[in-house]
């Protein structure tokens, strides 16, 4: 059985079908990346996964996370715990502008760690005390994440003080903290200016090469980082997966004539 | 949705009966003041009729004949000082519950008589409206003809207001203030030729203080008018402020009012005496 | 009328004018945030109730609202909601409350949809509540999106406290038009204009104060 099985995922907006049943399955430790033209359902599906859009039919299946089924309905709390087995870094940052770096990183974190100590400790001393506690140790962890994605000097920034780059940096160390299963990725490059896209690509990268290499899924433009850093390539068109595969595979043989078509475009 | 709109008309039908309940629920008017202890006059501030003296307190003429009246009924008098355009907006909202200050019994200035929206009481002092001017253009304008498509200025809803349309020969030559002080101040200001105010407030204000450049005019006479009390239409307090007018006339209490205000060659005598 | 006694009976308007304006602060900000709730309801008939409410609000004069509430209940229906000494003065704040509150609805939806969506789907993915959304991620940005507005609003409300003497409360325009005025003394008007300049020269200096005290980040 894999890590995670996607059946028959279908998403409409009003009349307007996105995804018309998209089947995919991946193992713990690879890294998926998923291209294809704007408008193909790419970043639908992420969203999909991520729960900030409901599919309207199929399943989504984590081991030892969840299984979601479209046809059910959750409540808020459900859907909120199934949420954080999945991280999400957008492609537009999404920094909290109040905060600081470190805080951005931080206080998701601790947020967390408050609700789980209030549901162990009722009420009082013990209980603040356990809150301290869970505060030294996420800061620690959040100036640890930050180090690690090369913004060590930075923590204390405002995100209009970082560049592009930088914000993005923060964004996936915030996403990290929250110790996801699954790592997504909605064209993190995107907005950003290209001298600054191989910072960005270089952190993605490093999450694999580390020791429990990262699970993640990736939607990118960015073709050569597919075809290096990806185990597995999905291309998809007009809601559907058309090619799916090995890197050498997808870009060396496609079977597709869209997918050939849209590679061709893209000058590989 | 369908209960939505079940609950609104609920709620509406409930505030409309409330309403028509207090409706009829509604005493008459000498009952209600009588409930309430006192009555409530609405003024505006102007010698010799009400106005503040050096301590602060509200006095004058017609302050002074309201509390004896109270006092006669058993009742106190309470004063509000409102805008006085808006007096039967005050008076019929029942915010007051008499316009008690040298309240013309006349016409206004749309050619309405008053008795159309008060009732009065007895007329207790003599009054006439007066055309004022600065007093280095009294020689220039010296006819009535003279006033005509002159710029004026009045108290809003006042009976000058009346007599400066039928001068002026137009409405639209007449601009009106919330206070006859106010339109004393334009024709100060230059901003008009002339100005038609109460003979009693003129007596008091023209040619001291900041109005030294004002004079009346004596070029033009207006009729002569006197002041009432108005009362809410059909109110049957009118009755009962007519009785305590009549004893406080017989008395000698009206008299001494008028001569402490020098208002004496002003008072009507023996009001509500049978003639 | 020494400079003594008109500074008094000055102030003694000028009290009633800021206890209306404090009041009507007092009721409306919260009020206005209820509203403008209400007006974003997804219960699309309350939604409409509200903007259509909203709309009358903001479209009709401050001074016509105020007679309505004043006069309307006894000339229509022969009820005196607001009798008593301080009658006027409530009735004058209940107008004043539902007219700003209206004002700030505005202010406060605008700054709350101008939030961009990524706000909170990021606060979503990192499996925040709608609460916690609020208050740690968006209050802060909508509450310095709405500093300038409101500060505007704010610095109008001062002066339109003066309105209130339409339905004869003695604030301070009113006491200068009874006491000074009617007796053709005009230089009250300009020590009141020193009252005012010195109130929204306050009002000046603590919402710059707020501006700084929130510019160490932007949206």
């Amino acid at each position: 059985m894999a890590f995670l099985e996607v059946t028959g995922l279908k998403k409409r907006f009003g009349n307007t079908s996105v995804l018309h049943g998209v089947d995919f399955t991946m193992e713990k430790g690879e890294v998926l990346a998923i291209i294809g033209s704007s408008g193909g359902g790419k970043t639908t599906l992420l969203r999909c996964l991520n729960f900030l859009e409901m599919a309207n039919e199929g399943t989504i299946r984590m081991e030892g996370g969840f299984t979601f089924h479209a046809a059910k309905q959750y409540t808020p709390a459900e859907i909120r715990e199934m949420r954080l087995k999945m991280g999400l870094v957008f492609q537009s940052f999404n920094l909290f502008p109040q905060y600081t770096a470190l805080e951005n990183v931080y206080i998701p974190m601790q947020l967390r760690a408050k609700e789980a100590l209030r549901a162990e400790y009722p009420f009082g001393h013990a209980r603040r005390e356990a809150i301290g506690n869970a505060k030294v140790r996420n800061m620690a962890q959040a100036e640890k994440l930050l180090a690690e994605v090369g913004l060590a000097d930075k923590m204390g920034n405002y995100p209009y003080q970082l560049s592009g780059g930088q914000q993005q940096r923060v964004a996936i160390a915030r996403a990290l903290a929250m110790q996801p299963d699954i790592l997504c990725f909605d064209e993190p490059t995107s907005a950003l200016d290209p001298a600054l896209t191989g910072e960005v690509l270089r952190v993605i990268r490093s999450l694999k090469d580390a020791e429990n290499g990262r699970t993640m899924i990736v939607v990118t433009h960015e073709m050569e980082f597919a075809a290096h850093v990806a185990d597995k390539v999905i291309f998809m068109a007009d809601g559907v997966i058309e090619e799916m595969g090995t890197p050498e595979e997808v870009f060396g043989n496609p079977k597709s004539e869209k997918c050939r078509a849209f590679l061709h475009g893209e000058k590989v | 949705m369908k209960r939505f709109t079940r609950i609104t008309a609920l709620v509406l039908a409930v505030l409309m009966a409330a309403f028509v309940f207090a409706a009829c629920g509604k005493k008459s008017d000498w009952a209600t003041v009588e409930e309430k202890g006192y009555f409530v006059c609405g003024i505006t501030v102007y010698a010799p009729m009400n106005y503040f003296d050096d301590d602060g307190n509200l006095t004058g003429f017609d302050t002074e004949f309201a509390t004896a009246v109270a006092e006669k009924l058993g009742l106190e008098a309470k004063f509000q000082v409102i805008s006085w355009p808006n007096k039967y907006m005050e008076l019929n909202s029942g915010a007051i519950d008499l316009i008690w200050n040298g309240f013309t019994y006349g016409n206004e200035s749309d050619g309405k008589s008053r008795t159309e929206y008060v009732d009065f009481t007895y007329a207790y002092l003599e009054n006439r409206q007066v055309v004022i001017t600065k007093a280095d253009r009294v020689a220039e304008l010296n006819t009535a003809e003279a006033f005509a498509g002159k710029k004026a200025v009045a108290e809003g809803g006042s009976s000058g207001e009346g007599v400066a349309v039928e001068l002026s020969g137009a409405e639209e030559n007449v601009t009106t203030f919330t206070s006859q002080s106010a339109a004393l101040m334009e024709l100060v200001a230059g901003n008009a030729d002339f100005a038609v105010i109460d003979y009693q407030m003129a007596k008091a204000m023209v040619g001291t203080g900041d109005y030294a450049v004002l004079a009346i005019n004596e070029a033009v006479q207006p009729e002569s008018e006197v002041y009432a009390i108005g009362a809410r239409k059909g109110s049957d307090l009118t009755a009962k402020i007519n009785e305590a007018i009549k004893a406080l006339s017989e008395d000698g209490t009206l008299a001494e009012l008028a001569e402490k205000y020098d208002l004496t060659n002003d008072l009507i005598p023996n009001i509500g005496a049978e003639a | 009328m020494g400079f003594l006694d008109v500074t008094q009976k000055l102030f003694e308007g000028f009290g009633v004018s800021c206890l209306l304006f404090i009041l009507t602060l007092v009721f409306s900000l919260p009020l206005g945030l209820v509203i403008s709730f209400g007006s974003m309801s997804k219960f699309k008939p309350l939604s409409w109730i509200v903007r259509t409410f909203v709309w009358i609000i903001r479209g009709t004069p401050l001074m016509l609202q105020l007679f309505v509430v004043f006069y309307v209940p006894g000339l229509l229906f022969n009820i005196q909601l607001f009798s008593g000494d301080n009658g006027r003065f409530t009735a004058a704040l209940v107008a004043f409350v539902i007219n700003y509150a209206c004002y700030f609805s505005e202010i406060y939806r605008g700054g709350i949809e101008g939030i961009p969506k990524g706000q909170y789907e990021a606060a979503e993915v990192l499996g925040m509540t709608a609460v916690e959304t609020f208050f740690t991620v968006i209050l802060m940005q909508v509450v310095k999106r709405i500093l300038a507005p409101i500060s505007n609003e704010v610095i109008t409300l001062v002066k339109d406290t003066s309105l209130a003497r339409v339905i004869a409360v003695a604030e301070i325009f009113f006491v200068n038009e009874m006491d000074y005025l009617a007796y053709g003394i005009v230089w009250p008007l300009f020590y009141i204009a020193v009252f005012f300049l010195v109130f929204v020269g306050a009002l000046t200096l603590f919402f710059g104060w707020c501006e700084k005290k929130l510019s160490y980040y932007r949206v």
